[in-house]
């Protein structure tokens, strides 16, 4: 019987003293849950509100509607030379990354391999330089006078380049030192190395397959939800890129490393218009989720849980 | 007893309102960026203030990001009193009424007279910045090696100042590669160059002293059009960029030459003349003296007439000051000579006022000795006096977008890959834009 008698029926009523817990929890919890609305959300609504107003530094806000968007899409000299070399930058670099991160992770998950812990060490620190020292030091590996990396193709008669100084090989170079900091997602794909069952390689080893047949049929479906994971934040992550175009570019040569993270830092900081600055935030937005959700939807199927629901 | 209560009630809520009744000394907040001996005499100079005046002054020191840090503070209404603020952004920012005027502290009998060139002015003619100091822009070269060459000195008069022509025949007997050969010479190797003849800054006061000689400029005449893409404009543009890729005397931009610093050029012989600012003077006074280099100061090449583009970061008051006469006071100290007297004689600062560059006593008080060499008196001082053009943004609101596109776009041309006047044509567009919409914003 529904609805008779006590209302309380069929739910165990919460004790006191659980009533006391649950309270004492929420005030735990409030100052972060008070962080995340009005320090996080807070400002995501208030940047997508300004989106559609010309708020600038100067002073009051108008409404203006979609001219931001427009203006940025139809008429904005650097949003596509913008939006190309992000793109550019971050599927190159999730290549480059991902490529990188998992060679050394295959590499280091070999049971013959000694002193696996000095090796992983020695692979990860770079991803705990800092990020502007790094950049300085990669500076003076590009410098094409007297940089390391010409030095060495000069040694092996190889033609030089000039790297981050020319429009055309400033990205490529960008991809290639995000390549060297690899450390997080190596450790991740080791973690999920170690998880590959040593049952299923020896079947493939009966069967008579080579290391390529293991490689392609049981590894790489294996570590599936890390290779789509690390896929993913590397996506997100080149997309969010700031520091190397900041530091060692200034979003040259000829706005070949404007990044749109530096752009949307100009629009607001130089020319003091947060509104429009705002528009190109959420832009990138709308264009990082749309991302997310085609890898989502083409490779998220393929992902496999070892039997479990996603 | 309850007619009691209120009354005593009444009593101490006046005892408590009394201390804030009591007039609170003024506070003044003052921000600027700088190294750290700048620091220390601005701090000084802020000391002796509070001294004299009894008003007091925090400072904000911000030697990092100090736009993206007064744009954070200008969205929160915390704009500090009295600051520097970025050249580029001066007229901008008054045009949309951040600045104050600063004409009743000029008028004020506590400022001497300053240049005009050194006066920002926003769009209602009003002066809204005044340079802490003058800088102006020239020859540093090593006489060391130019004697070792058999080269006569740059000219350190404005009347015997260089033509372009003269300036790359010169350029060419100075440079030489590794086996002893110049430019122009049998089996000469422009990839292993020894001494480059040149290095400039590429930055808006070199382009612009040289687009002023030339008789052009960023703007058209008219002060309502953009000249960087017209013929003399491009002129100019290609011809710097041909030191570095036709006449290979001037190295690249990768090139380690022009990315050492000015002392150390001459300390290798990588260059023998850098065009640069006045503010090196300190720092090749200290080289002089720790490495023993040699450095001496002539006036630039010219194109139509020997030009300079002057530069000097301003002190302003900002919009949100509620102390308005104490933060014009305030400014007035900081624009006094005798204040700064240490970075004039430093070498990093040049005067505000004319009576210095005119003043025989003045320039006595002014001239160092190991600081400023024998050529300064005519390649500096007189230069600037006699053939400066005070740079756009003293008076344009538009510079940073203008220099957003037109500085990017000379890469390729000082790359080699593109010529001036593709690099130009190609953002004319955009740059017609941004005129029309400065022009707009200020009707």
């Amino acid at each position: 019987m529904k609805g008779t008698g006590n209302a309380d029926l069929g739910r165990p009523r919460m004790s006191v003293m659980k009533r006391n817990e649950a309270i004492a929890g929420y005030v735990f919890m409030l100052p972060l849950l008070l962080g995340i609305v009005f320090l996080t959300y807070g400002q995501f609504v208030y940047s997508l509100i300004i989106s559609f107003t010309d708020k600038s530094v100067f002073g009051t806000a108008n409404f203006v509607g979609l001219q931001n968007y427009v203006k940025l899409l139809r008429e904005d000299f650097f949003f596509w030379k913008s939006i190309k070399a992000t793109v550019l930058y971050a599927f190159g670099s999730v290549v480059a990354t991902q490529l990188t991160a998992l060679a050394i992770a295959i590499l280091l998950n070999n049971r013959n391999i000694k002193g696996k812990a000095f090796f992983r060490t020695i692979f990860y620190v770079p991803s705990i330089v800092p990020a502007v020292a790094s950049c300085l030091l990669w500076m003076w590996m590009f410098n094409p006078d007297f940089g390391l990396f010409n030095a060495a193709l000069k040694l092996l008669g190889l033609p030089t380049s000039k790297w981050i100084y020319a429009e055309n090989t400033a990205v490529p170079s960008l991809v290639l030192m995000s390549a060297w900091a690899c450390g997080a997602p190596m450790v991740i794909y080791l973690s999920g190395l170690a998880n590959v069952s040593p049952t299923l390689l020896e079947a493939v080893d009966i069967d008579g397959g080579g290391a390529w047949t293991k490689f392609i049929h049981i590894t790489i479906p294996m570590i599936s939800p890390v290779l789509f994971y690390n896929t993913l934040m590397g996506i997100i992550a080149g997309f969010m890129t700031f520091t190397n175009s900041y530091v060692m570019t200034e979003g040259g040569p000829n706005n070949a490393t404007l990044f749109v993270n530096y752009l949307i830092y100009r629009d607001a900081f130089q020319y003091n218009e947060f509104g429009y600055a705002s528009a190109l935030a959420w832009i990138v937005f709308i264009v990082l989720a749309i991302c997310t959700l085609v890898i989502f939807k083409f490779f998220g199927k393929k992902v496999y849980y070892g039997g479990a629901d996603q | 007893m309850k007619k009691l209560l209120s009354i005593l009630l009444a009593l101490s809520l006046l005892l408590m309102l009394i201390p804030a009744m009591a007039e609170e000394p003024i506070t003044l907040t003052f921000s600027s960026w700088g190294d750290a001996a700048e620091k220390a005499i601005l701090e000084g100079a802020l000391a002796r203030f509070t001294e004299e005046t009894g008003i007091n002054v925090e400072y904000l020191y911000t030697p990092e990001d100090y736009v993206t840090k007064m744009t954070t503070m200008a969205a929160a209404n915390e704009l500090p009193d009295v600051g520097y603020l970025s050249e580029p952004i001066v007229v901008q920012w008054a045009n949309e009424g951040m600045l104050k005027d600063l004409t009743p502290a000029l008028e004020s009998g506590n400022v001497d007279a300053k240049m005009d060139s050194n006066k920002f002015i926003d769009k209602n003619g009003k002066v809204v910045g005044v340079s802490v100091a003058d800088e102006v822009v020239m020859i540093f070269y090593n006489p060391t090696y130019f004697d070792q060459m058999g080269v006569a000195y740059p000219p350190s008069k404005a009347e015997d100042a260089w033509t372009w022509e003269e300036f790359v025949d010169v350029c060419r007997q100075l440079t030489v590669d590794v086996n002893g050969k110049h430019p122009g010479e049998e089996g000469f190797d422009p990839d292993n160059i020894k001494t480059y003849a040149v290095k400039m800054d590429d930055r808006d006061y070199v382009y612009e002293s040289f687009l002023y000689s030339n008789d052009t400029g960023l703007f058209t005449e008219d002060g309502k059009g953009i000249a960087l893409y017209e013929d003399p404009a491009v002129e100019v543009f290609q011809a710097i960029a041909d030191l570095v890729n036709v006449e290979h005397v001037m190295p690249s931009a990768e090139d380690a030459a022009n990315n050492m610093d000015m002392s150390a050029c001459f300390l290798s012989n990588s260059c023998a003349m850098v065009v640069s600012g006045q503010w090196n003077f300190q720092s090749m006074a200290i080289a002089a003296e720790e490495d023993g280099i040699t450095y001496d100061v002539g006036v630039l090449p010219y194109f139509k007439a020997p030009k300079t583009a002057n530069t000097g970061t301003p002190v302003v008051v900002f919009r949100d000051t509620k102390h308005y006469d104490e933060a014009l006071l305030l400014a007035s100290y900081i624009m006094n000579t005798d204040f700064v007297m240490d970075f004039i004689n430093s070498g990093l600062w040049m005067p505000v006022s004319e009576d210095w560059y005119t003043d025989e006593a003045l320039i006595d008080k002014w001239m160092t000795e190991g600081v400023h060499p024998a050529h300064y008196r005519e390649a500096c001082i007189d230069w600037a006096l006699n053939n400066t053009h005070p740079s756009a943004y003293f008076t344009y609101g538009c510079i940073q977008q203008l220099e957003d596109l037109y500085i990017p776009a000379l890469d390729n041309v000082l790359l080699g890959t593109e010529t001036a006047k593709d690099a130009m044509e190609g953002i004319r567009g955009e740059l017609d834009k941004v005129m029309a919409d400065y022009l707009a914003s200020i009707s």
